[in-house]
């Protein structure tokens, strides 16, 4: 590298990650206190363009309104910076895995911002959990992103095969664990008990699993040359402890004490407590400590080495093209 | 590298054009039809079986009525079925074989460069070019008329679209241009417009019915989707005859199979939301479920071949893409009618 000009595409890809962390926590908390229909129309708010709905209304208005709206902001916002991303990766010659990323990302957020009007004029449970899937796979990629348009030398150039079987086990259980959490959060009143109960134990051996796998990520990178990858696995296994004690705490807030090993029913055993300072924060953060563990994940992921065989191509700039250069400087 | 065959030429002039096997091909091998362990086999019932096979590529076809039957449950549920799906179905094999019988008059010079396709009937010169147009004109008329009486005139017209798309646009575009497999694509998604106009899905969404629309769409995209990572595989593994017989697949024009992997990595991680919306119209979460681990594991399989980029990893993604469309299909269609 000749160049030590400033990582453009680095920096497009941090503020995505930190745009999109808090457009996940709207998200979660839209959800928490039922304010998706808080406005009724889509792409339009009460008849306003999104853009110009008056900001006295939105920040004095109802609280569900408040997240709604702002949920919405924010979504078109992290469009905008994921347009943008695409447009500086694709400028700055990356290598086509980078790119490919940064056009799953634009296609992510489109679909994302279809599915969020379609849940709206829909008024749909399931498109509300398909649009709560797509949010963390949204994050999981845009954090991908960030830690690829690093530089190269974060990445080792042998892969250690059980630690990136752990690291990439933990990426897929902690989205399926996010999965099962999304179908928990939007549960329909149709719903069966015995559906019920299969899926909060689904949820629960997901749980073991991540556990598990974050303990072995731990094991395994703790030897060997990467200790980047060794203090990411470290720190997945205090969010997982942080993760399984505000899972309790998210238990005992939606179903009460549990006086069996599964709770009988779908139904808020106090409602009121749910949506209560407390109750949300340990409920929202349940969900949105789940999406970090997945962002965690993605890094320990890429620095145990996933990437390490085809590192140098992916990550390296492909050519000695100084603008290419400039990127990765 | 052997010059492209001539595509200037328009499908008549081509189909017309003397199937002979060129010397560049061992003619004991190619024009004879032997099985996969070389013995000769001609004139028998299996030879006549395994050309037709060759011919009209019946798992592709079994794929296109699998896709046609999901797009009509998720449409219509258990509204489905009776004597006009028999003859639906009956006229859409048949327009499928068609396109796979004109596919390979085209692409008969190109396909005597390959091993993989030199024994094709057309291409070793075991069906005559003439025979196979009319063979070609005849599947399609009847397949075309048999879905018009069946359903109307609108699902046979997606059928002849798919038909046109797939043999006109996709089959000449693959010596000309590595966007191939975009309009391909097209042409592999369209036969969910062939269900959910069977199944009357015009009507019912003007009747307020989206959500099968909706999930529709949903399989038309994932299919879509699906296909880059699948013949992303492909064209990895079988790079080398492409190469040879001057096909434009990306693995051709980039060796190094990253654009390949960029792209299949893309649509896989793209295919996850957008197979999570076919449980919309039943509300499954079983197949909420089903979709997400199919897709995921699909997504897992891109991934290990955009890192890896060697036969091994492309291989399991190719069997992975079969699997995973097996099971979302299926769980669409166990899971996912609507009430």
């Amino acid at each position: 590298m000749t160049s030590r000009s400033f990582n453009w595409p680095h920096a497009i890809a941090c503020l995505l990650v930190a745009a999109t962390a808090v457009l996940l926590c709207f998200g979660a908390l839209v959800t928490t206190f039922d304010a998706a229909m808080a406005v009724p129309d889509w792409p339009a708010t009460y008849g306003h363009n999104m853009f110009l709905f008056p900001l006295a209304e939105w920040f004095y208005g109802p609280w569900d309104l408040f997240l709604e709206h702002g949920h919405r902001l924010l979504g078109a916002m992290v469009g905008v910076v994921s347009l943008l991303l695409a447009g500086v990766v694709w400028r700055s010659g990356l290598s086509p895995a980078v790119r490919a990323l940064a056009a799953a990302a634009v296609l992510l957020v489109v679909v994302q911002g279809v599915l969020g009007g379609a849940r709206v004029l829909l008024d749909d449970k399931t498109v509300a959990k398909v649009h709560a899937c797509t949010g963390p796979l949204f994050f999981a990629v845009a954090v991908a992103i960030a830690t690829l348009t690093r530089t190269s030398s974060t990445y080792a150039s042998t892969a250690a095969t059980a630690a990136v079987r752990s690291a990439a086990g933990l990426v897929l259980a902690s989205y399926v664990q996010l999965v099962a959490g999304a179908q928990l959060r939007h549960l329909d009143a149709s719903v069966d008990p015995s559906t019920f109960r299969w899926l909060v134990a689904f949820h629960i051996a997901g749980a073991v699993g991540v556990t598990a796998l974050s303990v072995a990520a731990a094991i395994c990178t703790r030897t060997g040359s990467r200790p980047v990858a060794h203090r990411w696995s470290l720190a997945i296994l205090l969010l997982v402890a942080c993760q399984l004690a505000l899972g309790v705490g998210a238990w005992v807030v939606n179903w009460g004490l549990p006086s069996n090993w599964l709770p009988a029913s779908w139904s808020f055993s106090d409602p009121l407590l749910a949506r209560s300072f407390w109750g949300a924060t340990v409920v929202t953060g349940h969900v949105v400590l789940g999406m970090m563990i997945l962002g965690a994940s993605v890094v320990l992921a890429l620095s145990a080495g996933v990437l390490a065989r085809s590192a140098a191509s992916l990550v390296r700039p492909q050519q000695t093209d100084r603008a290419q250069e400039r990127a990765f400087a | 590298m052997t010059p492209p065959p001539d595509f200037a030429s328009d499908f008549t002039a081509a189909a017309f054009a003397p199937a002979t096997v060129p010397a560049s091909l061992h003619a004991s091998d190619a024009s004879r039809n032997t099985d996969a362990l070389g013995r000769d086999f001609a004139g028998t019932a299996a030879a006549i079986a395994a050309d037709v096979s060759r011919l009209v590529r019946p798992r592709i076809a079994l794929m296109v009525l699998a896709t046609v039957v999901a797009s009509m449950w998720l449409t219509a549920g258990r509204g489905v079925g009776g004597p006009s799906l028999f003859w639906l179905l009956l006229g859409t094999t048949l327009v499928a074989a068609s396109s796979s019988i004109a596919n390979q008059i085209l692409e008969r010079a190109a396909d005597r460069l390959m091993p993989r396709t030199a024994r094709r009937p057309i291409a070793a010169g075991r069906l005559s070019v003439p025979a196979a147009v009319m063979l070609a004109t005849l599947l399609v008329a009847a397949g075309g008329l048999m879905i018009t009486l069946a359903s109307g005139w609108q699902p046979a017209a997606a059928a002849l679209t798919t038909w046109i798309l797939y043999v006109a646009v996709y089959t000449p575009m693959k010596m000309r241009s590595p966007l191939n497999t975009a309009v391909g694509a097209v042409s592999g998604a369209l036969p969910v417009a062939i269900g959910w106009l069977a199944a009357d899905g015009p009507e019912r969404l003007a009747a307020g019915d989206a959500a099968g629309t909706l999930a529709v769409a949903a399989l038309a995209t994932v299919l879509y989707l699906w296909q880059f990572p699948h013949f992303m595989a492909i064209a990895w593994l079988y790079r080398g005859q492409y190469a040879a017989a001057g096909m434009r697949m990306l693995t051709v024009d980039d060796p190094s199979g990253l654009r390949a992997a960029g792209q299949a990595l893309a649509a896989s991680l793209a295919m996850v939301p957008v197979s999570l919306v076919l449980a919309v119209p039943s509300g499954s979460i079983r197949l909420f479920l089903a979709a997400a681990i199919a897709s995921l594991v699909y997504a897992v399989a891109t991934v290990g071949f955009a890192v890896r980029r060697d036969d091994a990893s492309a291989r399991t993604l190719l069997f992975t893409s079969l699997g995973s469309l097996l099971a979302l299909l299926t769980a669409s269609v166990v899971f996912g009618p609507p009430a």
